[in-house]
This record gives C-alpha cells, structure tokens and sequence, in this order.
C-alpha cells in the first residue's frame, strides 16, 4: 500500500532573504519534480509538523523547486532557522493549478499582494515563456512597504516581458514609485476588461477590494481567478480542514473562479 | 449455505473456535457500561448481543480518535520517514447495525477514494463485518427517515437475527461463507417458521420506527432555505463541546500533529473555533452561527453533491450527547415548519 502520507525528503540547496520575514526555499528531491503554476506543496519541518506552501518556481526546471515563506507562525519560524543543507519533507504537488490553457489568446491581469505573489510568480514564468501564445500581461502588485515586496530583482527584469506596475502602502525615503493600497493601480494603469483573464492572489481583505475593483471595471465573475488560502491538514480532501461550501481548497482549488466562490461566506 | 440456524446453548462454542483462527471484537457489558473488547475465555460471559445501536461509533475502530501516522529516525543529517501503518490480525468485528454499516459505507467513500487513506484501507481490509438486525428502537433513532432500514441488507460479511432460541445467520460475502463453514458443526438449516419469525420481528421493528418522526425528503432544499439568524438561534443552545461530531459515526475530519519524532493525527471538529483559523490569524468561521450552518450544510448539502448521498444516517447519537439539548430532527422540524411559513 502506498501511503499518501509520506513525504519525500527534500535537500534545502539555497535559501534566500527576500525580506525580514519572507524567505525563498530551493529544494531538491532525488527524482525530478514536475508541477503546473498555482499548485502547492505539503512542507514537514520533521518534529514541528507540515503545513501547504504555493511553489513559486517555474515549471521548466525540474531538478529543483522553490516556495516562498513567510513567518507567520511555529512551523514557518522553525522553517526560516533552516540552512543550505537541511533537509525537509515534501508530499505533493496538491491542487488544481491555474488553467492556462484555457487562457491562450487572451490578455492576462496578475494582481498580487505581499507574500501572494509567490504562487503568481510561478504563473508569470511560465507566461514569458510561452508570451507568443497571450496577449497584453499586466502585473499590478503592492506590500506594505519596500522592504516587503518581494523577488525585487525579477520585478525589474520581468519589465521587459510584461506590463509592472508597483504600490506600497507605506513608502520611505528611497521610494520612487507608486504610494497607496495594490487598488490604486487601478486607476493609474488603464486595463481593458474585454478578453481579459484577472488572476489574483494576496491576504484575504486585499482580494476582497481588488474584486470589487475588476467588476467594477467591468471583468466578470468567470474571468476572475483567485488563489485561496485555508487551513490545511492532510492536501487530499480527507480531513475537512480546507472545506468550503462544497469544495475542498486542496483538491478542487486552491484556484477558483469568483464565480464558484462568490456566494460562499467570506469566501476569501 | 448461505443462512443457517444456530442455538443460544452453541454460541459460546462457535465464539471460542473463532477466536482460534481471528481476533474477535465485540462488545463486552461490564457495569451496566458496553465497551468493544477482544473477546477471550475469560470475558465470553460478558459478552452483550446490543438490540440497537451501541452508544459509541465503530469508525472508532477503523479511524482511531488518536492514530500514528509517521515514525521519523534522524540519520545523519537527513530523516529516515517511516509509515506507520501496521501488519494485523484479521478481525471480526461484532455488535454492528445496519446505521452502522451505513455510515462505514460512507466514510469508505471518504477515505477510499482515489487516494487511499492507507490507515482507514488497512483496518477495513482486515475486518470482517458482522451485523445483527435491530429488535428494538431507541428512542433518539430515525434511521428510517434517511432511507434506512433496521436491519441490514448488503454490506455485512455475517448478519444476524435473533428468532426464538438463537439466531439466523446471513451470509453477504464470501468471506461470510467461509466463516459459516467454519463453524458448520454449530449451526442447522433454518425452518421456514423461523425465517418467518425474522420478517415479522423486522416488520415489527420498522413499523415503530417509521411512526415516530415525520420530514421532508429533500433535506437539501430544506437546508439550503435556512436563514443566518436560524442559525445565529441555533448556536445560543450550543455550549461548543464538540461531541456531536466526535460521536458521529459519518464525521471524519482529523487534526495532524507531531510528538516526540511522530506524526499524529486525532479527530477533529468543524464546530471548534480554531478548526479553520491559519498562521496568519484570519478565519473564516469566527462565529459559531457559521460554524453550525457548516456542519448541517456538510450532513445535508455538500457531502451530497460530492458523493450523492447525505452523511447522516439517522442513528441519533449526536441528539443523545448533546448537553445544550440540540436535536437534529427538531432542527430539520423547526426548519420545515420556517419553510412552510414562507
């Protein structure tokens, strides 16, 4: 019987400071890794416990994976005190991905917030890569403040591909750019809702307005996709933790239309 | 054979010849108090033939309240990940009803999907099911009004009704079989009197269960108009004790968790404040209301859209356990009456 349960080892290989709390784990496995954009990945610090992070790596390599963590709590804490040379545990890929395929020919919104653009970044690779196939991609992302937005060196080079446009709520001395909320991009960078993908990811009351934002911009409720968070246990819908309305995040999600999830109760 | 009579008198003689070739799991009266034990020499006399369903669930014995997961061993610097699922015994398991098989006939849905919870396949591989038709209801039972019976039709290896004497025994596999004629010095072919006997004490049975409770058939529809303020009304009598869904035999949400270099997993509920609450402190389920709302809507809506079936089976231990006085049939009650009204 093969277990579901049993993660792989996985060798930390580089870990990088992207911000005070945010750091960027390269993990290697002794098989190649294969994985679509959105999908996650259930991490064990052995003796701490497991918990689901977004792969923000690309697709094409696959000797090797990256996720982005924030310390928020115990087992991101124990995570962060890791070095080049630990070891981890891996089981997955879990989830539904984006669906990109669907998407071809079309003009595709990212908009990210904070740590949230982990999972979009894996999307954003993948979408250079294939640029003949999209039309215009815009990538409107906001943090707090410029020490926390993070792969600040990618979102320079990214320019040249896409469409980036950049907030923080709060700026400080060296700051040039854009100061308010990831919504007030809105108003400064047109973006034309016809044949237009949204896809967003960010803390859940940052989703919240951004939505509110692309409907009124006129993108319906289809065109919008969101990467949810919830509490997960086991990432194969058997311990009910990530239930929402009649989804399980880990298997039916964590990518969804607004449409599937528009009635559930705070569904952000 | 595939039925067959066997004597109160050779009962104990069968139970030892079982217990030579399986574990044999059954409950055991001591005190006034049922418990399942492995049944031995020394505990036979105890042992209780349960007229209705026992007062705990038996996916406690195929989804323990507290299971090993994972062992780790650190070598060197890397981790030596051990599953810890077990090489057992074949077991037979005793004292189930048809609510019961119901509701393992439901978790298998679950835990047996695609993906195979290894622990859940393990034990239910290894346990040979045998039921018994129910003599008697109790009070808190509505199995009839999920579309049940009181007595068990498939999903048994052995079913047994008790007739004048002792009881038939049923076949429903071939494992049953087997079993059956492992014990065939004990048994006799059934009378046509007895089998008769059986029809009229499950009609009996039935008949006084299907009087008792009076709803609708579509509970989803039913649930589904229920408004935020029944619920905000609901969750004043609920005092958060989390019982009804520990005791639930259909309930199958788990915690996982890690002790001293192993991984654990214990059951969980939606009803808990911090079921849903993640690192970064949001949660979806704050509130009580909501809380209640998702576990009738799990029972009624979603476990029936997902797997085509309602996740109760009418067994009514939630409405014996619970200290604030809910009862579900009054809840689906008050809400037909709120739908009538409308």
């Amino acid at each position: 019987m093969e277990n579901p349960y049993l993660p792989k080892i996985a060798k930390i290989i580089n870990v990088k400071q992207e911000t005070p709390i945010v750091k960027t784990f390269t993990l290697k496995l002794e098989e190649e890794f294969h994985f679509k954009p959105g999908q996650f990945v259930e991490l064990s610090v052995f003796g701490v416990g497991e918990a689901p992070f977004g792969l923000s790596s690309s697709l094409y390599t696959t000797d090797k994976f990256e996720v982005s963590v924030m310390k928020a709590g115990k087992l991101t804490e124990a995570l962060h005190s890791k070095k080049t040379g630990d070891y981890v545990g891996i089981r997955g890929p879990y989830g539904n991905g984006y669906p990109v395929e669907k998407w071809v020919g079309k003009n595709i919104t990212i908009v990210g917030g904070g740590i949230g653009l982990s999972p979009l970044r894996s999307l954003i690779l993948y979408l250079i890569n294939e640029k003949e196939k999209y039309k215009n991609i815009w990538l409107l992302y906001g943090a707090k403040t410029p020490h926390d937005l993070v792969y600040k060196e990618e979102l320079a080079q990214w320019r040249d591909s896409l469409n980036v446009n950049v907030s923080v709520d709060v700026s400080d001395e060296n700051w040039v750019g854009n100061v308010g909320v990831v919504t007030i991009l809105f108003d400064i960078v047109k973006i034309p809702p016809s044949e237009n993908i949204s896809v967003v990811c960010g803390p859940p009351i940052m989703m919240k307005f951004v939505v509110r934002n692309l409907t009124k911009i006129g993108f319906t409720s289809e065109n919008i996709y969101l990467s949810l968070e919830r509490m997960m246990k086991c990432g194969i819908g058997k311990c009910g933790h990530c239930n929402i309305g009649k989804y399980y995040v880990c298997q039916d999600g964590p990518v969804f239309t607004y449409e599937q999830v528009k009635d559930i109760p705070s569904p952000f | 054979m595939s039925m067959a009579f066997i004597s109160h008198i050779y009962i104990p003689s069968a139970f030892k010849k079982l217990m030579g070739e399986y574990a044999v799991l059954a409950p055991i009266k001591k005190n006034e108090n049922v418990f399942l034990e492995v049944l031995q020499e020394t505990n036979l006399d105890q042992l209780h033939l349960n007229s209705s369903r026992l007062n705990f669930p038996f996916k406690s014995w195929f989804f323990l309240p507290k299971e090993k997961m994972l062992e780790y061993r650190l070598n060197k610097k890397a981790m030596d990940v051990k599953s810890a699922v077990e090489e057992m015994r074949e077991t037979i398991l005793i004292g189930l009803k048809e609510c019961d098989v119901k509701a393992i006939d439901l978790l298998d849905k679950v835990f047996l999907d695609d993906i195979k919870d290894v622990y859940y396949e393990n034990k239910r591989k290894n346990t040979i099911l045998v039921t018994a038709d129910c003599t008697e209801a109790l009070e808190t039972c509505f199995c009839t009004k999920m579309g049940l019976k009181p007595y068990p039709e498939k999903g048994y290896d052995l079913n047994l009704s008790a007739v004048e004497g002792g009881f038939l025994i049923e076949c429903g596999s071939e494992k049953g079989k087997e079993i059956l004629e492992s014990i065939n010095e004990f048994v006799e072919e059934p009378t046509k009197q007895q089998l008769k006997e059986r029809e009229k004490n499950r009609k009996k049975v039935y008949q006084k269960l299907s009087r008792k409770y009076k709803f609708k058939d579509d509970l989803k529809t039913l649930i589904l108009s229920s408004t935020e303020e029944f619920w905000e009304k609901l969750s004043e009598k609920c005092v958060e004790c989390l019982g009804c869904t520990y005791i639930c035999p259909t309930c199958h949400c788990f915690y996982v968790s890690e002790n001293d270099w192993r991984r654990i997993r214990t059951w969980d509920s939606c009803l808990s404040e911090a079921f849903q609450k993640v690192a970064g402190g949001a949660n979806p389920r704050a509130r009580l209301a909501s809380r209640l709302k998702q576990r009738f809507h799990d029972k009624f809506v979603f476990f029936k859209e997902k797997y085509g079936e309602y996740a109760c089976t009418g067994c009514g231990r939630c409405i014996e356990v619970c200290p604030g006085g809910i009862d579900i049939t009054e809840v689906l009650k008050e809400l037909e009456s709120q739908e009538g009204g409308k």
